[in-house]
């Protein structure tokens, strides 16, 4: 460790940051300034503060580390975080959420919903789900910077885990939200450019695209025996189609995050702050090439690790990281990569998840203090105030306890829980509130209470990944699952409890009176 | 290059894709940017080309969609007024 290189690049780093952020302030101050400074906000800021949110240490570490592991196909994850996550999410979602958060003077996504539907529950059941589910995403986060801090530093993971607790409580409570899109930025850009070099450097490293590949290609006989068992066939090819790994792969990783982040309360508010449609077009562009470079990079770079590790210590990534995956990637940076790099990428993946964590603190927040107890109470002011506060503080304290007791290869399913649960619980209503305008409040209400609950049973009674050390299903009815026939233990809640929740909403909307028209004109105003 | 050692796994792994009921799609030779299973090779593609198509909606629409913003200004002054109130109460500022 070069503790003077350490501390020159932590120091540049910290007085650009404070520098943007203070410029970023000062632009947002007054109203006029804000919103004129907020008109002018370059597309590049935006799609760049959007990819900051979307992607952190989760996306880089956690899903970089399961293509060490899995291998290339997670690529799939990429296909649909570029055509969904992007494409989809900003031209076919984005416009419209844009212009419907804006006639309904919405500030929150289940205050968007609830106001489309005109409904109270929906308010504060899907504040309660974002509440209850975003922990488990949080630590997820929070364990990703803890494991690039302990392999950097060569110290402790519980030690690492409270140097970013310390770093991330000051952060919220200095008030990080504010004026964050210009140092979003700078994180981006520093993102971005780090994945370039580091394709750039494995891929020369290894001797070319075709040869680091066909390298790859040619340790499939080195899957363990176990993984073979599972449907593991090289990390250059599918795994064996119904196999656990197929479904795992597929279900959890693949449809659930590539869906889930059409529904993410955090990532849905950003369009409802942009000006116009016109920066969400231009947007597309920087948001699609920033996620081919994070993800995309991140898997290839993943998978291909496997080989660096062979050739410099005749094992594969997975024996390396002693067997957890969440640990791949910062060894492997740690180990090809020149110091400098190791440091500026640290503060960065440290940077873009303090970025996220704040988010995410935030919503779970508002969540309790608005969506909670404003929506049941009725009560504004001073009251709804200390319970955002203390909301944030719990939010706070279960990431940081969670994150302990965790097990390894946590973070990537962390991740998957909640973005499927988002999928299933809010995306059929929140489709239908922009396009069906049929759809009424009941099934608005049936398909996320549907959606919510199936994913939880499913989870308590029936995916094992799950089921088993969570143990209610064990001291219900005497087994870790309720069905052990192929493949349900294995098959994601998304599978399942989305294509049920889309139905309830269908089903209940067309039982029930649909919405009066005054309604919908002021919900679609200026909606073609 | 497959070591002697090695072919065990590799006649496990056909037993396992009977098992599974592995179909082989396109035949072997086929090999990709060194990658034979044209699942991956394809979605490999495939990603380039979704951030292609990003990128080409992305300047065939770049200036569309302003059109409404004026109309827009004098709504969204109330509008942001009343957030920043709002986030100012919330976070204590």
């Amino acid at each position: 460790m070069n503790l003077l290189l350490l501390n020159v690049i932590v120091l540049i780093y910290l007085l650009v940051t404070m520098y943007l952020g203070y410029r970023g302030w000062k632009a947002t101050k007054g109203t006029e300034g804000y919103m004129v400074a907020d008109r002018k906000v370059h597309p590049y800021i935006m799609a760049m503060s959007y990819g900051a949110t979307f992607i952190s240490t989760s996306a880089i570490v956690g899903f970089g580390g399961t293509a060490g592991l899995y291998g290339m196909a997670l690529l799939w994850l990429t296909l649909l975080n570029i055509f969904v996550g992007i494409f989809l999410a900003f031209i076919v979602y984005g416009k419209r959420t844009r212009k419907m958060g804006h006639n309904l003077g919405a500030m929150t996504f289940p205050e968007l919903l609830a106001r489309r539907f005109d409904s109270k529950f929906v308010q504060y059941f899907s504040g309660f789900v974002i509440f209850v589910g975003m922990p488990m995403y949080a630590a997820a986060v929070i364990i990703g910077a803890a494991q690039f801090i302990k392999t950097t530093l060569n110290i402790n993971f519980d030690v690492a885990l409270l140097i970013y607790t310390v770093i991330i409580a000051a952060y919220v409570i200095w008030g990080g939200l504010k004026g964050v899109m210009y140092t979003d930025a700078l994180q981006g850009t520093i993102m971005f450019v780090g994945m370039i070099i580091l394709l750039v450097m494995t891929y020369s490293h290894l001797g070319g695209i075709s040869a680091a590949h066909q390298a790859l290609t040619n340790m499939a006989s080195m899957v363990p025996q176990n993984l073979a068992a599972q449907g593991h066939t090289g990390w250059t090819s599918m795994p064996a189609l119904g196999s656990p790994w197929w479904w795992t792969l597929i279900s959890t990783i693949v449809m659930g995050v590539g869906i889930g982040v059409l529904a993410m309360p955090q990532l849905v508010i950003r369009f409802m702050t942009v000006k116009s449609n016109r920066e969400i077009n231009r947007g597309v562009i920087i948001g699609g090439i920033f996620i081919l470079a994070m993800t995309g990079v991140a898997f290839v770079v993943g998978a291909l690790s496997n080989v660096y590790f062979l050739q410099t210590q005749g094992k594969i990534a997975m024996t390396v990281a002693g067997g957890n995956a969440d640990s791949i990637i910062p060894l492997y940076i740690n180990a090809a990569m020149p110091d400098w790099f190791v440091y500026v990428f640290m503060l960065t993946l440290l940077a873009a998840a303090m970025s996220t964590s704040s988010s995410q603190f935030h919503a779970q927040g508002t969540a309790m203090g608005r969506d909670i107890y404003e929506t049941l109470t009725g009560k504004k002011g001073k009251g709804s105030v200390l319970i955002t506060r203390i909301g944030i503080t719990l939010a706070v304290l279960i990431a940081v306890v969670l994150g302990y007791i965790l097990p390894g290869n946590i973070i990537a399913r962390g991740t998957a829980i909640f973005f499927g649960l988002c999928a299933a619980s809010f995306l059929p209503m929140y489709t239908s509130a922009l396009y069906w305008k049929r759809a009424t409040k009941a099934g608005a209400i049936a398909g996320l209470v549907t959606g919510s609950l199936v994913t939880l049973f499913w989870y308590l009674f029936i995916h094992k990944a799950e089921s088993t050390p969570l143990g209610i299903a064990k001291m219900l009815i005497g087994r870790d699952v309720l069905i052990t026939q192929m493949p349900w233990p294995v098959v994601d809640p998304l599978i399942v409890a989305f294509p049920l929740a889309i139905l309830a909403t269908i089903v209940v909307s067309l039982m029930t009176k649909p919405p009066s028209q005054e309604h919908l004109e002021e919900c679609f105003k200026g909606i073609k | 290059m497959l070591r002697d050692d090695m072919l065990e796994h590799v006649i496990l792994k056909d037993d396992q894709r009977k098992r599974f009921g592995t179909v082989s799609i396109i035949g072997r030779e086929l090999t990709v940017l060194g990658i034979n299973d044209p699942w991956i090779w394809g979605v490999y593609l495939l990603c380039i080309l979704s951030t292609l198509l990003c990128v080409i909606y992305g300047l065939t629409n770049w200036n569309k969609g302003g059109e409404i913003e004026e109309k827009e200004i004098s709504e969204e002054a109330a509008w942001e007024e009343k957030e920043e109130e709002m986030q100012d109460k919330e976070l204590g500022v």
